[in-house]
């Protein structure tokens, strides 16, 4: 009986995720030429040629702390966002909560352009800042202006998790912290905090994983010359037609994030598995 | 000069009035609980002592220090809450030593401490494990141990014992006693529980709808129960209907076809009052002996007592007796029902 009811999701995830990842796979081992196109034969050149090659390996690193700094920006505004907002009572709590969902129901590509509009060399932003005489400053395509619009979409991953787990917290604990003579800041630390991890983390992961594979943010904001993995991806596929190496880059972008969030959750569960059982 | 003083203390949320103007001295050493039922204000009272709550007027003075305005992390009283409240991340030793820290004791001398503490409670044992890894029992002993390992001047108990099931309930209630008495601090106790109120307290405050009814020893409140609301809510009573029909030296009070001599000041002419008669003061006797005959409606064994509901002229009487004591009437049995003249006590 279970199976049968998760069928129709094990349908979806067989039909939608594993069959186009194989044939992902398939394609990334095919030889290519420019000449002819895709041939039948096996080679592992676009392995080697992305593992290889400098010019890689410099936008799998930008991709990688691009994400990184995303995910420690979303921790450190959406944590206290988050226990703000389950202090609130109602009706701001709602109004508060609507707010912050709000990037989700608007356009990924409208809000890019607003971004931009926002970022731009004679945008709001520069004025504000020549005024006080400290522009203009480059912002639009630079790793900046891609972070900026990243933490805005991401946030509300990291508070609807931690929210979460706030939610389960007994106020009574915090009282007994406070009855033992510790100052408020402290029961937040040395209380709140370690209760929220498990909530800190799950949001950590989606926001990692979702930015390093973000791809119209970077390729907005970023612009034709800063480029992250999932914008390789799609110039490989739409502008040199190779798409064996595209292939190659998307599944070492999936390996390499599979990896990093493993380790941080081998790294995270282990600081605090023996606690939180 | 008592030790801790509230005075004339009053709470309100919005329009509501939770506690209306309740005053209590407590001396130093003492074990006073507040009793009454959900909603009756006890805990409020609590949580202003706590620090939780502000209090609308009135004060709080602790030794001589008016706290009614203190932070609650200033008051450094101690707290066991009735969800226990333990840091589900901490070890039971890290529980128990973090009030010890956040006084920035010394490492060794904060070791010390807290292995006498749990020594206390017995759960040296357990001084490794996390709260989720021990019973209701455990963790209250936990509270209990970090609670007092700061020495607080008062110890403030909320429901301590109500997430315990019956026996181990028991056995926590004379273990809280002994550490209590042990310790000597000067403890505040809130419960719904009048079983428990009566057996470890030196004084109970009743209390009822924000007010305090009755502030007595556990004895004198239930031999001399001074509203009806206190007969009823502290152990079983009969409540006999009646009206003043003579005053004197004893009063006069007719009740149904019968009169009652009993002790009663103040009392006016033609006044209603009721006679509170516990089930326990009753003893059966051959019918036409007695004050007046019942018949056995209903009888209950509870194990160490009997319990009979007799039909009788005066309505419906409980009468408990001790099992193997006398012989017990069988259902439907006609006796005497005899009682001592103070065993009953006028509420008006």
């Amino acid at each position: 009986m279970p199976w049968a009811l998760s069928a129709p999701a094990l349908l979806l995830f067989g039909s939608l995720l594993l069959v186009p990842l194989a044939l992902t796979t398939v394609l990334s081992f095919h030889v290519f030429s420019h000449a002819t196109g895709v041939q039948d034969d096996f080679t592992l050149a676009h392995y080697a040629a992305v593992l290889g090659d400098e010019y890689y390996h410099g936008i799998f690193w930008r991709t990688f702390w691009v994400s990184a700094l995303t995910t420690l920006i979303c921790i450190a505004i959406g944590a206290p966002e988050a226990y703000v907002l389950s202090r609130m009572r109602d009706p701001w709590r709602a109004i508060c909560l609507l707010v912050v969902l709000a990037p989700l129901l608007v356009s990924v590509v409208v809000r890019a352009f607003g971004w931009s509009m926002l970022l731009g060399p004679q945008g709001p932003v520069n004025q504000a800042l020549q005024s006080l005489g400290l522009g203009p400053v480059r912002i639009l395509y630079t790793e900046a202006a891609v972070i900026i619009a990243l933490v805005h979409v991401m946030l509300p991953f990291m508070v609807i998790p931690v929210w979460t787990s706030l939610h389960k917290l007994d106020p009574a604990v915090e009282n007994a912290a406070l009855s033992l003579s510790a100052a408020p800041f402290t029961v937040l630390r040395r209380i709140v905090l370690p209760q929220v991890m498990p909530g800190i983390l799950s949001g950590s992961l989606i926001v990692f994983g979702l930015s390093a594979s973000a791809f119209a943010i970077p390729g907005l904001l970023g612009g034709r010359r800063l480029k992250m993995v999932a914008t390789v991806v799609y110039d490989e596929y739409l502008h040199e037609l190779n798409w064996p190496l595209g292939a190659a880059v998307a599944l070492l972008l999936l390996l390499a994030n599979l990896v990093v969030m493993l380790s941080y959750n081998h790294f995270v569960e282990r600081n605090y598995k023996k606690s939180m059982g | 000069m008592s030790f801790l003083t509230l005075a004339n203390l009053t709470k309100f949320y919005g329009a509501n009035c939770v506690v209306n103007d309740l005053s209590l001295r407590v001396d130093k050493g003492e074990f006073v609980s507040l009793l009454g039922p959900s909603g009756c204000g006890k805990t409020t009272t609590l949580q202003m002592v706590a620090g939780f709550a502000e209090a609308t007027s009135g004060s709080i003075v602790l030794d001589g220090r008016d706290i009614t305005h203190a932070s609650a992390n200033s008051r450094g009283l101690g707290i066991v809450f009735q969800s226990y409240a333990l840091f589900p991340h901490m070890s039971v030793f890290d529980n128990v030593a973090f009030g010890l820290e956040m006084r920035r004791m010394p490492l060794a001398e904060r070791r010390e401490r807290v292995d006498e503490a749990l020594a206390m409670v017995h759960l040296e044992p357990h001084r490794t494990s996390y709260p989720r890894e021990l019973s209701g029992g455990q963790r209250q002993r936990v509270a209990l141990a970090r609670a007092l390992v700061i020495e607080p001047p008062v110890l403030l108990l909320d429901e301590p014992l109500s997430n315990l099931d019956a026996k181990l309930r028991e056995e926590m209630q004379f273990e809280l006693r002994h550490i209590q008495r042990k310790v000597g601090t000067t403890t505040i106790m809130v419960t719904h529980d009048q079983t428990e109120a009566m057996s470890i307290s030196d004084r109970v405050v009743v209390m009822q709808a924000g007010r305090v009814t009755q502030i007595d020893e556990p004895f004198r409140l239930y031999e001399q129960p001074q509203s009806r609301f206190i007969s009823g809510f502290v152990g079983k009573a009969n409540l006999i209907e009646g009206r003043v029909a003579d005053t004197g030296a004893q009063a006069i009070i007719s009740a149904g076809p019968m009169l009652f001599e009993v002790d009663g000041v103040g009392l006016l002419v033609g006044a209603a009052v009721a006679l509170s008669l516990r089930p326990e003061r009753i003893r059966f006797v051959a019918a036409g002996q007695g004050r007046l005959d019942g018949h056995v409606s209903a009888r209950f064994f509870l194990g160490s007592q009997w319990l009979c509901r007799m039909d009788t002229d005066l309505g419906e009487l409980a009468v408990v007796c001790t099992n193997g004591d006398a012989r017990v009437p069988a259902e439907g049995e006609r006796v005497g029902l005899q009682w001592s003249g103070d065993a009953m006590r006028v509420l008006r």
